[in-house]
């Protein structure tokens, strides 16, 4: 059975791309554009190994879509993924106890690394 | 590099090839906003600034997460002078100054970005196209070589892959023969007896005087400039070095003496007005974009499925449902997620602009649309969803299907053909000590050797058959309205010619071999069963020696067990 994965990120680009690198990787995915979508994908369907989230949708920010998503489906690996880089977003957000992970050059394999230990 | 690696880093940068082509339409997007900010430059334009400053982050980050560090800086300068109205509440004269010429400078560097990278100089880019298989195309070819030993060994390889080969040692029998031929392709030595470039200086003659516009291709031990360029002089379409490697030589015949074009784009047109669907539909259709017309929006989803277009062209204002709701739906289905989609309207409210552009909409067009530019944002987008279908569903080595989509396949064709009553035909493919060939030969062989395979099935098997690539050595195919005897009778031709082919590499050259399960449908009560029956057809195969096909016996439709 292969693994499932929900990807919150509203630009298609981005998406089409991580899509492309963790199916590479083995995984199927499902896309949500924003945090509405994603919560309601969760409430029908939580067959999923892990999320991951840009920080900034169009209806809300990750972090908040974090808590959410641990009072709707607090079994799932949750996982940002963002080109901010700014060390107090960064902090903020790993005080939370969100993964959060930078997309750098290597994005491919950071991605793909991550979501490993996340989901072991 | 891995050579995994190397090939995921390949089909990201075609993905990302596309997307530059939309990056202008986005700039532009960006602009049409930033105007709005100024017309409302006393009002509350917050909102509008927080979406724009989105936006400018969206593009920044791509492009510098993809390499391009220039595209990134200038959209992160642009986001910053933003931050600056954010911040202070003010929309200084010098702020709308950077600003603009930062929307300069980007653009600029895609302009730049566009000319300096070429799609082609990609190597395995050809791998990515979507093969569609040709129906009757003359596949003859001339070889002309005076090395016997090697033509009459080039011919039956070439045979193997369905060309008619007519061979000649010598340079005056083929000019002799020249009127009689009808050949697809010609394949010459560089070097005759009668000098070192005396095949291209023939080619250069003939085709002057007869006025030919045969493809050629040379052969030459020779790796040399004055080699080449003789070649080149007698306007060769490819020159490859002996030994030849043959798969290569294969991609180069099947591309020269393909006709088929690929298929045309295709759009789904969602308007609630008829006329202006139609008239969208053929500006379209005029420009060789295939259109459907929908103007019952909440049949959407059937529409998708059935026309399974490459953009979705969407009004947004539309009585049952708007386009943005209509998007909000679309991409609910994981399937469909993809799919690009581009909103047109009278709408000059900037509000429902941006609230389009950020959520689901690829574009925004406003109505009257500019014809030329309408296109193009059409075009690049449909292009993009291409590849990109082509990326997501082919394997990138063989380019056969992947292991999901032939599961997706399995399960489709099983049901339809339960309901139908016909009969369909499950295989699949284990090469036969392919560790062994990895060990002894590499790993870059091994690979040619899948790659070989996966050729033979695509050229063998019929254009409505499906075939994929469902493990590391491991294939599958269906084959729809065929019992398995049938099939039997294919795949055993297509095994016998595979073993016959000699693979080259540096350890020296080697044959090699499959074995093959064969499971009919009524072996099962469902797709895993059907598969699990092939496989087992598969193992009795590999237990009885390999190199060989059996087929799964039918018992009850409860139990299947392989015939013994």
């Amino acid at each position: 059975m292969t693994k499932r994965l929900l990807i919150i990120e509203d630009d298609i680009f981005m998406r089409d791309m991580l899509s492309l690198i963790v199916e590479d990787g083995g995984f199927s995915v499902v896309g949500a554009d924003d945090g509405a979508q994603a919560l309601a994908i969760l409430q029908q369907d939580q067959d999923f190994a892990a999320i991951i989230s840009d920080l900034y949708l169009p209806d809300c920010k990750g972090v908040e879509l974090f808590q959410s998503v641990q009072q709707a489906a607090p079994a799932i690996p949750f996982m940002i993924l963002s080109g901010e880089s700014d060390d107090v977003i960064v902090a903020e957000a790993k005080q939370l106890g969100i993964v959060y992970v930078v997309k750098d050059m290597n994005v491919a394999d950071t991605l793909l690394t991550t979501i490993e230990h996340l989901i072991m | 590099m891995t050579g995994k690696k190397q090939m995921l880093n390949n089909r990201m940068k075609l993905l990302w090839d596309s997307y530059v082509k939309e990056i202008p339409h986005k700039i532009r997007a960006i602009s049409v906003s930033w105007q709005t900010i100024l017309d409302m430059r006393h009002g509350d334009y917050s909102a509008n600034l927080r979406d724009l400053i989105r936006g400018l982050h969206t593009i920044g980050g791509t492009a510098s997460t993809f390499g391009h560090v220039k595209l990134g800086i200038a959209a992160h300068r642009a986001e910053r002078e933003l931050k600056l109205i954010q911040e202070t509440g003010e929309l200084s004269a010098s702020t709308e100054k950077q600003f603009a010429l930062c929307l300069v400078e980007m653009n600029n560097i895609i302009a730049a970005l566009s000319v300096d990278e070429n799609l082609d100089s990609c190597l395995d880019v050809g791998q990515y196209e979507v093969r569609t298989r040709k129906n009757v195309t003359n596949r003859t070819i001339v070889l002309v070589d005076d090395d016997e030993w090697f033509s009459s060994n080039l011919a039956l390889q070439l045979n193997c892959f369905g060309y008619e080969v007519i061979t000649f040692n010598r340079l005056q029998d083929m000019e002799e023969a020249l009127p009689t031929l009808d050949a697809a392709c010609f394949i010459m030595d560089l070097s005759f007896p009668e000098g070192i470039a005396a095949g291209a200086e023939t080619v250069r003659r003939l085709w002057a005087v007869k006025n030919y516009a045969i493809p050629v291709v040379f052969l030459s031990k020779r790796n040399d400039t004055i080699s080449r360029l003789e070649a080149v002089k007698a306007g060769s379409d490819a020159y490859f070095l002996k030994p030849v490697r043959i798969i290569e030589l294969i991609d180069k015949l099947d591309q020269l003496t393909s006709q088929s074009e690929p298929p045309p784009y295709k759009v789904l047109v969602v308007d609630d007005e008829q006329v202006v669907a139609e008239y969208h539909a053929l500006l379209l259709e005029q420009n060789g974009i295939q259109a459907r017309i929908l103007t019952n929006p909440l049949q959407v989803l059937d529409a998708i499925s059935d026309f399974n277009p490459d953009l979705i062209l969407m009004d947004l204002n539309m009585p049952k449902c708007n386009g943005y709701e209509l998007s909000k739906v679309i991409r609910q289905v994981p399937a469909y997620f993809r799919i690009p989609i581009v909103f047109l309207s009278q709408e000059t409210d900037p509000e429902l602009q941006m609230q389009a552009m950020n959520t689901g909409g690829d574009d925004f067009l406003t109505k009257p649309v500019n014809p030329e530019y309408f296109l193009s944002s059409v075009r690049v987008r449909a292009e993009r969803m291409r590849i990109l279908r082509t990326l997501m569903e082919r394997d990138g080595l063989s380019g056969l299907y992947n292991h999901s989509v032939m599961k997706e396949q399995i399960e489709s064709v099983f049901i339809q053909a339960a309901r139908s009553q016909m009969p369909a035909t499950l295989g699949i493919i284990d090469l036969d000590f392919f560790k062994k060939i990895n060990d002894t030969y590499g790993h870059i062989t091994g690979d040619m050797v899948i790659v070989i395979v996966s050729r033979l099935l695509e050229q063998r098997l019929r254009c409505g058959d499906i075939v994929g690539r469902v493990g590391g050595e491991e294939f599958a195919f269906i084959m729809q309205n065929t019992t398995p005897q049938e099939a039997y009778t294919v795949i055993e031709s297509v095994r016998c010619t595979f073993g016959k082919i000699v693979h080259e590499a540096p350890a020296g050259s080697f044959t090699a071999t499959f074995s093959c399960g064969l499971a009919a449908l009524q072996t099962a009560n469902d797709p895993a069963q059907w598969y699990d029956a092939a496989d087992s057809a598969l193992y009795k195969a590999k237990k009885q020696g390999r190199n060989r096909t059996c087929i799964a016996q039918v018992q009850r439709k409860q139990k299947y067990e392989v015939q013994l």
